[in-house]
C-alpha cells in the first residue's frame, strides 16, 4: 500500500518537474537532477537492499538510517541555497528601491 | 555653511516620523545647516510631505527597505549630484541633538579624521536605561570582536564622514546591520576614524520607536550568518 502511494507521489512529483522544465522555469540540469533522485527514490522502494551497501560504504549501521542522513544533509544544504537565493533577490529589491527613488527625484526637479 | 566651512549635508532616514519630522528639521536649519535630505522610508504617514513642507530636500523609498538601505539613498544621492565634502548621518526622532554636528563635523574640517562616530558613552551626559545598555554593551562587544575595532558606541545612528570616506563607504546592508557594516568598512579601508561624546535623549516617543530589545539578538545572528557565507 505504502508503496503505491510512493509511487503516486512520485509520479506527480516528477510531472511538475517536467511541466516546469517545458516553460522554462527550471533548467535541463535541474530536471536531469529531479530525475536522478525520483530514480533512486523508485529504485529503494522494490529494492531497500540497496542502501545497505551505500550504509556499509558510509560505515553506518542500516539502509533505511543512511537515506535518512542523506536526506537532512540534503535538505540542509537546499535550505542553504535558499537562504542564499533569499539573499540574492532581498539585495536585488533594494537596489530597485533606491534606484527608483533617485530617478523619481530627478522626475521632480 | 557652505562658504568657509564646506558643503555639510545632514542626512535623516525617516520611517513614519510624522509626529516629530518638522521639529528635528527646524532646529537643524535653526543651528544654521540648510542642506538637509530627508530619506523617507516608504512610511505610511506623510512624513515625506511634511518634511518638504519643513524645507528638506525628500527622497522618496517607494517600499521600505530600512535603515541601511534609506542611508545609502541619501549618501549616494549626494555623491552623484551635490559633491559633498561632509555628510552626518542623524535621526529622525529627536534623540540627537543638533549641538552635537558641530562636534562631529570639526575633527573632518581640520583634515585630521575621515569619519567621526558620536558615542553616547564617553561621558555621563546620556542616561542610558538599564535595558538597553546591557544590550548594546553586549552589542559593543559582539562588534568590536568581530571587526577588531575598538570602540565605546557601535550602533550610533549619529556620525560625520568625510569626503575619503563618503566615497569609500558602501552600505549594503539595508537593515540595522549597517552600523556594524560601517565600523567593517572603516577598517577595510583604513580610514581614520575618532569618537567623540554626544548626548542621547531618550524619550517616550523614540524609547516607543526605538528597536525592540528583543531584536538584537535577531540582529546579531543576521550578522554572524551573513560573515559566514562571505
Amino acid at each position: 500500500m505504502l508503496r503505491i502511494l510512493v509511487i503516486i507521489f512520485v509520479i506527480f512529483a516528477l510531472s511538475r518537474a517536467f511541466l516546469r522544465f517545458k516553460d522554462k522555469s527550471i533548467s535541463f540540469r535541474e530536471l536531469l537532477f529531479w530525475l536522478v533522485i525520483w530514480t533512486i527514490a523508485i529504485v529503494l522502494i522494490f529494492e531497500p537492499d540497496i542502501s545497505n551497501y551505500a550504509a556499509r560504504f558510509l560505515g553506518m549501521g542500516r539502509g533505511a538510517d543512511t537515506i535518512f542522513f542523506l536526506a537532512i544533509v540534503f535538505l540542509f544544504y537546499s535550505i542553504f541555497r535558499l537562504y542564499v537565493k533569499m539573499d540574492r533577490m532581498d539585495k536585488d529589491i533594494t537596489d530597485l528601491a533606491i534606484k527608483i527613488s533617485k530617478d523619481l527625484h530627478k522626475e521632480q526637479k | 555653511m557652505e562658504s568657509q566651512e564646506g558643503k555639510v549635508f545632514i542626512v535623516i532616514p525617516a520611517f513614519n516620523e510624522a509626529q516629530v519630522i518638522r521639529g528635528v528639521i527646524d532646529e537643524i536649519k535653526n543651528a544654521g545647516y540648510q542642506n538637509i535630505i530627508v530619506v523617507d522610508d516608504g512610511s505610511a504617514d506623510n512624513t515625506a510631505q511634511i518634511a518638504k513642507n519643513a524645507g528638506a530636500d525628500v527622497l522618496n523609498q517607494i517600499i521600505n527597505r530600512g535603515q541601511g538601505a534609506a542611508l545609502r539613498a541619501g549618501i549616494e544621492y549626494l555623491r552623484e549630484n551635490k559633491n559633498p565634502d561632509i555628510i552626518v548621518t542623524f535621526d529622525a526622532d529627536g534623540q540627537h541633538q543638533v549641538e552635537d554636528i558641530q562636534k562631529l563635523i570639526k575633527p573632518i574640517l581640520e583634515n585630521e579624521y575621515d569619519i567621526v562616530l558620536g558615542s553616547r558613552f564617553m561621558d555621563q551626559k546620556t542616561n542610558v536605561p538599564m535595558l538597553r545598555k546591557l544590550i548594546l554593551k553586549a552589542g559593543i562587544l559582539f562588534t568590536n570582536l568581530l571587526s577588531n575595532i575598538r570602540l565605546t558606541d557601535t550602533h550610533n545612528g549619529l556620525r560625520a564622514l568625510g569626503k575619503k570616506a563618503i566615497h569609500s563607504i558602501d552600505i549594503s546592508q539595508r537593515g540595522m546591520e549597517h552600523a556594524s557594516e560601517i565600523i567593517d568598512q572603516i577598517k577595510k579601508n583604513k580610514l581614520r576614524y575618532k569618537e567623540v561624546p554626544v548626548s542621547i535623549v531618550y524619550t517616550e516617543y523614540s524609547k516607543m520607536k526605538g528597536q525592540s530589545s528583543g531584536n538584537f539578538l535577531r540582529l546579531g545572528t543576521k550578522i554572524i550568518l551573513k560573515k559566514l557565507i562571505k
